[in-house]
């Protein structure tokens, strides 16, 4: 049974739940349910009943018309034959089965617009400005171009928009394949693992998707080999004896995260810690200062694994780093939920979409970079009377927090030259600390969807992808975080 | 309490009657972007997913209830997608786009 619902504007003051009504009808196995878009949002009044409702049932006439009966008048029903596969008429149930290949091609033609738009951008004002240089007669035109440009810019944003929206798919397809995996892996180590997987239907990028594979399997290795304890283990810490691995994804808002969690040891903070001297990460007495989240975020440092011997199963040679990596490479970040003892949880957290990148561009010892303007938590003029030297560093005052100084051109592996009198710092977040990153001069902001490296500069760190700028140049997204690190 | 207000999440819990409407309507006014958590949300009247609806709410985390999650829940998803809402394009008279769009400019 198909059916069609409007409620009057005034069934709420009668007392009528149209939800409640719909949701007693047997046999539901679709529904929709659109509200009137609210002329006014500041006079709306949510006591009147905007809704418009259609269904699907799997029952029978007389069943429907039992369930309906106190609104009968409002309710048009209709026989459609029987079958969830069935898409009745007119209940605007359309979709279409696009090609992946054709999809891809045409997020590439938007791709190539936006730009095309940004060279027109750069084109606009530099015809603006001389333009504006020609006098009083002129400026008038130079708007004009400006609102034109702008015009274009929208709408090209609107489709860059809807075209990403496109290529949304859910995260279900990618866990589907996870029960087995750890399946395997927990037989293989005679671990008794209980595995859940929740939040199927929130929706990614598909390249995202597709790039998250591994990731997730290195983690669900990780976890099974060196986070759960085995059998003896989880009786000593009085544990059940099932170890626990839950794979749960969210979304909120712009951003998906997708925590992989267990109920093992947890970090070894202390472990950690020694490790890190013995290694010469961090000096004895800057280990004893680190606090623990910063510490438990050095097993994302390169070649850095926490097990004391390395396994099978997980010591190939790619560690947490690899997984930053990866995930960084989808517009991604890592972090650690450590519960000592108790478990730990590892958060992805990925732009639902793959997002026009935001970057500033500036200027290193005469070459140009970008950097993203997520990773940029402000800029800060600095003099450089007003550097003091810290050991064998340097660093700044700014809101009464010490920020090391590094310059851009020297992580870049540039020889330095004197400073300016005044210089552009960038505040990063490089791990849980502040970092400055000094640079020559301050560019641009521009916009556009970044490409990742592909071949061999994939492994290139410190490098995120490249940008095309609006004038035809290719630059290099750095991480700077990364670099400092 | 029905409609509780952590951070900029609203949480809808236990049975959310008609008159919790207002209160969501509200919530949402203050702060035009927050989203909605339905996870501890056992019933909801109609009035409270026409306010979802017509203000394209993010839902942030989804209901238990197999009604509400598998038949409810799909509209407010094909409702949110961002850019359009009556609501940011009330608050914002240039266009929600502006976010979204290229902006350029030259720094300090």
């Amino acid at each position: 049974m198909a059916l069609r619902y409007d409620p009057p504007p005034e069934a709420y003051f009668r007392g009528e739940d149209p939800l409640a009504i719909v949701a007693a009808i047997p046999g539901l196995i679709h529904l929709e349910v659109a509200a009137d878009a609210p002329a006014d949002a500041v006079s709306y009044d949510p006591f009147r009943c905007a809704l418009k409702i259609a269904a699907v049932a799997q029952a029978s006439l007389a069943e429907v018309k039992t369930a309906t009966r106190l609104v009968a008048d409002q309710v048009e029903l209709a026989v459609v034959d029987a079958g969830p596969a069935v898409e009745p008429v007119g209940l605007q149930l359309r979709t279409l089965r696009v090609d992946a290949a054709n999809l891809d091609a045409v997020a590439a033609l938007v791709n190539e617009l936006v730009i095309a738009k940004n060279a027109l951008t750069h084109e606009t004002r530099r015809l603006s400005a001389e333009l504006e240089a020609l006098g009083h007669g002129r400026r008038k035109q130079a708007r004009a171009l400006v609102d034109r440009e702008a015009a274009i810019e929208r709408v090209v944003a609107d489709l860059h928009g809807a075209v990403t929206r496109l290529r949304l798919a859910p995260l279900g397809h990618l866990f589907s394949r996870f029960p087995r995996q750890v399946r395997e892996i927990a037989d293989g180590l005679g671990k008794p693992v209980d595995f859940q997987v929740s939040g199927e239907d929130v929706a990614l990028d598909k390249e995202v998707l597709e790039g998250l594979f591994e990731p997730i399997l290195h983690l669900v290795r990780n976890a099974v080999d060196h986070g759960l304890e085995d059998p003896e283990g989880r009786r000593a810490a009085r544990k059940p004896q099932r170890g626990s691995l839950a794979i749960a994804a969210r979304s909120a808002g712009a951003t998906v995260t997708i925590d992989v969690a267990d109920d093992g040891r947890g970090l070894d903070i202390e472990a950690i810690r020694a490790k890190a001297v013995a290694r010469g990460v961090l000096g004895p007495d800057a280990a004893k200062g680190q606090s623990d989240i910063a510490v438990a975020d050095l097993v994302f440092a390169p070649g850095f694994s926490t097990a004391e011997r390395v396994s099978e199963l997980s010591g190939r040679g790619v560690g947490m780093d690899a997984v930053r990596a990866a995930v960084g490479r989808l517009g991604g970040t890592v972090s650690l939920h450590n519960r000592p003892g108790a478990g730990l949880t590892v958060r992805l957290t990925l732009p639902a979409q793959v997002l026009m990148t935001r970057v500033l561009v500036v200027d290193a010892r005469g070459q140009r970079f970008a950097v993203p303007l997520a990773e940029i938590e402000a800029i800060h003029r600095v003099r450089s009377v007003d550097v003091t030297a810290v050991r064998e560093g340097r660093a700044y005052v700014r809101d009464a927090q010490v920020i090391p100084l590094l310059r851009l051109s020297e992580m870049l592996g540039d020889a330095s030259r004197p400073d300016d009198d005044v210089f552009p710092v960038l505040k990063v977040a490089a791990g849980a600390e502040a970092v400055g990153v000094q640079v020559d001069a301050i560019g641009d902001r521009i916009e556009a969807p970044m490409r990742p490296l592909g071949g061999i500069m994939t492994a290139y760190p410190g490098v995120l992808g490249t940008i095309l700028q609006g004038d035809g140049r290719v630059l290099l997204v750095l991480d700077v975080a990364e670099l400092a690190a | 309490m029905t409609v509780r207000l952590d951070g900029e999440v609203i949480h809808l819990e236990g049975d959310c009657h008609v008159e919790d409407a207002e209160v969501l309507l509200r919530r949402l006014q203050e702060a035009p972007g927050r989203g909605v958590d339905l996870s501890q949300c056992r019933r909801m009247h109609a009035a409270l997913a026409q306010v979802l609806l017509s203000f394209r709410t993010p839902i942030l985390a989804a209901p238990q209830d197999s009604f509400l999650r598998d038949r409810l829940l799909p509209n407010f998803q094909r409702s949110s997608l961002p850019g359009e809402g009556p609501m940011s394009s009330k608050q914002d008279p240039s266009g929600a786009l502006a976010g979204s769009s290229t902006q350029t400019g030259v720094l300090g």
